[in-house]
């Protein structure tokens, strides 16, 4: 036994290779899982389940794992080498990013046919996360040591790569349409990083809608309406289908603040116009329709017959198709408008749109921006006000002052 | 996305009934929604036959997909559907969510797609305007612990809405709405009018049983039904009213429903 750990302390290590001057052992991590009280099961955006084998294999696969801030975590690993002789244990540590140590721990060689392979035993590591910081680690490198004299000397055997979410505190608990998606932590903790302070956390998190490019933990592109006619409203199916209406861009939007803990209440808000009546000769209409900018108005059909909404579109069966909008007939036609999350001309037409509120500011995670009042949404994103008075027709107005929207609260 | 009939399941391809069963001129009806799409599939079959001889099809109707949860608002009369259109989407209208549904008339194309379907169940006619919950928005405009639900009693329509333990009864008859004044309720999750013949009630998801007098406008407690959320099984053939369990009703496609709520049903005496 004394001869086989001699010659190792001559050994020097490159990935994983450990070499003496005529033999060559090809050391190497196979699998690291981790645990610990403050981890959170990260879900697969598309497939809503938790991700439940290992986090790292030297097969490829690399799955996130998450963390509350100020919780420890512990790894798992599992290593393997070929030899022809090999002592019967050997001691293994790990040294990971920010001095985020494994100790060492003194394990057991199983041999089969000339592979020896031994396993690091769930081990907490050498200290925390930083309490009440947000934390993104793309990588968090654990460069495993091992030694063959009980920790007289050490050498590099392999680095294993990981992504690492901290998260500042423990998500708030999950919902119908909150989970813990890894997108939602790659959002989140990738902009939020450093953040101690919930202002500072709900700030970064809405730059990540600035630029009208959301991005999943693939990099594929989140569309806000890639189709007119998407009928999907929840987060879930934003992340699934990566086509979807406005609720899921709030959504979204308040995920990234709840997955860091960050308590909210009334922070979600569906607007639509005031039901206000109007009337066209003897019909009776109400003001349920807004057409968010930009419009083209011609002529005024209904000049006469309404003047108050003398602007007419009439419609067959449905007037939305995946493409866009057909009329039948159209005093107002939609042109490339504001720019929504992906794609440069979403769906315009609505009877309602869902926005977030946070300290009276109003988030439109859709489109990017945000206003001090609800009034300021109509004279700065609207063009026009609309009405059917009977099956098959619109009429639309661009007097904005016609009516204004109603806001309904909830807390997501 | 084609036409489909992608119903609620459990993990085990069980169909998940929202709310209630209702039976009706020995027919009886249930619905499923699909967590996609929030489009309801309507079953239906003859009561005294296998209930795995149910038959199905998609209505343009559905409710939202969120919490807390609301159920599937509607009820059946004379084969026609009335219900709360509650699918959130952008161009459904929570004014004009109130839908009356001809079931005879609704025979859906195998080549609608669900764009489609959506698209029919917001552009219908409104049976009536959702005054009730205007209403309740104008007492106020955050929800919380919000539930609401509706029923036909012949030519009335009858409506609760209960946002911050405050209810509201409205009735809509001869095409005019009345509403009666705010009283304190608190509800245990989603709740359920029923009619037992000649009393209005409520049945909380826990099983709570509430009498309700239209004249003093009061709500009285008068039993528990159960202690876990379960299904309703509304018989208006013989004004009673039962609950049963989801998994009894799947786990008996060879019995009829009158067999199954004789051996498996509570009866809610109210």
């Amino acid at each position: 036994m004394k001869n086989i750990c001699l010659l190792f302390f001559s050994f020097c290590c490159i990935h994983g290779w450990v070499q003496a001057q005529d033999f060559q052992y090809n050391f190497q991590a196979t699998q690291v899982k981790f645990s610990g009280a403050g981890s959170i099961a990260i879900l697969e955006d598309s497939l809503a389940t938790v991700y439940n084998t290992a986090h790292w294999r030297n097969t490829g696969l690399r799955e996130p794992a998450g963390f509350a801030s100020g919780s420890t975590m512990n790894a798992t690993a599992n290593f393997e080498f070929n030899c022809s002789k090999a002592p019967d244990s050997i001691s293994i540590r790990g040294m990971g990013n920010d001095t985020i140590n494994f100790p060492t721990k003194t394990v057991a060689l199983t041999a089969t046919s000339g592979i020896y392979t031994c396993t690091y035993p769930a081990s907490a590591a050498s200290k925390a996360f930083p309490a009440g910081i947000v934390n993104y680690y793309a990588p968090f490198n654990i460069v495993w040591q091992i030694s063959f004299d009980k920790g007289m000397s050490w050498l590099s055997a392999d680095t294993t790569d990981h992504k690492i979410y901290v998260t500042k505190t423990a998500p708030m608990a999950q919902t119908t349409n909150f989970k813990y998606f890894h997108t939602l932590l790659e959002l989140s903790c990738k902009n939020a990083i450093g953040q101690t302070t919930d202002t500072g956390i709900i700030n970064k998190c809405w730059s990540e809608f600035l630029d009208h490019v959301v991005l999943n933990y693939k990099g594929d592109s989140l569309f806000y309406y890639k189709t007119f006619n998407t009928p999907y409203t929840s987060l879930p199916n934003l992340l699934r289908y990566r086509n979807a209406e406005c609720y899921t861009f709030a959504q979204l939007f308040l995920s990234l603040i709840k997955i860091q803990g960050v308590v909210l209440s009334n922070n979600y808000v569906y607007i639509t116009p005031k039901n206000d009546s109007t009337f066209r000769g003897t019909a009776k209409g109400i003001i349920n329709r807004f057409l968010v900018k930009n419009w083209k108005f011609g002529s005024k059909s209904d000049s006469s017959a309404c003047p108050g909404f003398p602007y007419r579109n009439t419609y067959s069966g449905s007037y939305v198709t995946p493409t866009g909008y057909v009329f039948t007939s159209a005093d107002a036609n939609d042109q490339i408008g504001i720019d929504g999350q992906c794609n440069p001309n979403p769906s315009s037409f609505f009877n309602n749109h869902q926005i977030s509120k946070i300290g009276g500011v109003y988030y439109d995670a859709c489109y990017g921006v945000t206003f001090k009042a609800l009034t300021d949404i109509k004279t700065s994103a609207f063009d026009a006000w609309g009405v059917s008075f009977s099956t098959g027709t619109y009429n639309f107005t661009t007097d904005m002052s016609k009516t204004d929207l109603a806001e309904t609260i909830t807390t997501f | 996305m084609q036409l489909c009939f992608i119903m609620s399941k459990t993990a085990t391809g069980q169909v998940i009934i929202d709310r209630k069963i209702i039976i009706e001129q020995g027919q009886y009806y249930y619905c499923s929604i699909d967590n996609e799409t929030q489009l309801a599939t309507l079953h239906f079959g003859i009561a005294k036959q296998k209930l795995g001889q149910a038959n199905h099809k998609l209505i343009p109707i559905g409710r939202a997909i969120e919490d807390p949860l609301n159920p599937l608002c509607f009820d059946i009369q004379h084969n026609e559907i009335l219900g709360v259109n509650w699918i959130l989407n952008s161009n459904n209208s929570r004014h004009d969510a109130i839908k009356l549904i001809k079931l005879k008339d609704w025979k859906p194309k195998n080549t609608f797609s669900t764009e489609k379907i959506l698209s029919i169940s917001f552009e219908q006619n409104t049976y009536a305007n959702n005054e009730p919950w205007l209403k309740m928005l104008a007492d106020t405009n955050v929800l919380y612990h919000c539930f609401f639900d509706l029923i036909q009693l012949k030519q009335r329509l009858v409506m609760a809405v209960c946002n911050q333990n405050k209810l509201r009864i409205s009735f809509f008859e001869n095409g005019v709405w009345s509403h009666h004044a705010l009283i304190n309720f608190e509800p245990q999750g989603y709740f359920s009018l029923v009619f037992n013949g000649t009393s209005l009630g409520i049945i909380d998801a826990q099983g709570n049983v509430y009498i309700y007098n239209e004249q003093s406008n009061t709500l009285k407690n008068v039993a528990i039904a159960h202690n876990t959320d379960q299904l309703l099984i509304v018989d208006k053939d013989h004004n009673a009213l039962y609950t049963i369990n989801q998994e009894a009703i799947a786990a008996a496609p060879l019995l009829s429903l009158y067999t199954l709520i004789q051996q498996s049903a509570q009866y809610i005496k109210f």
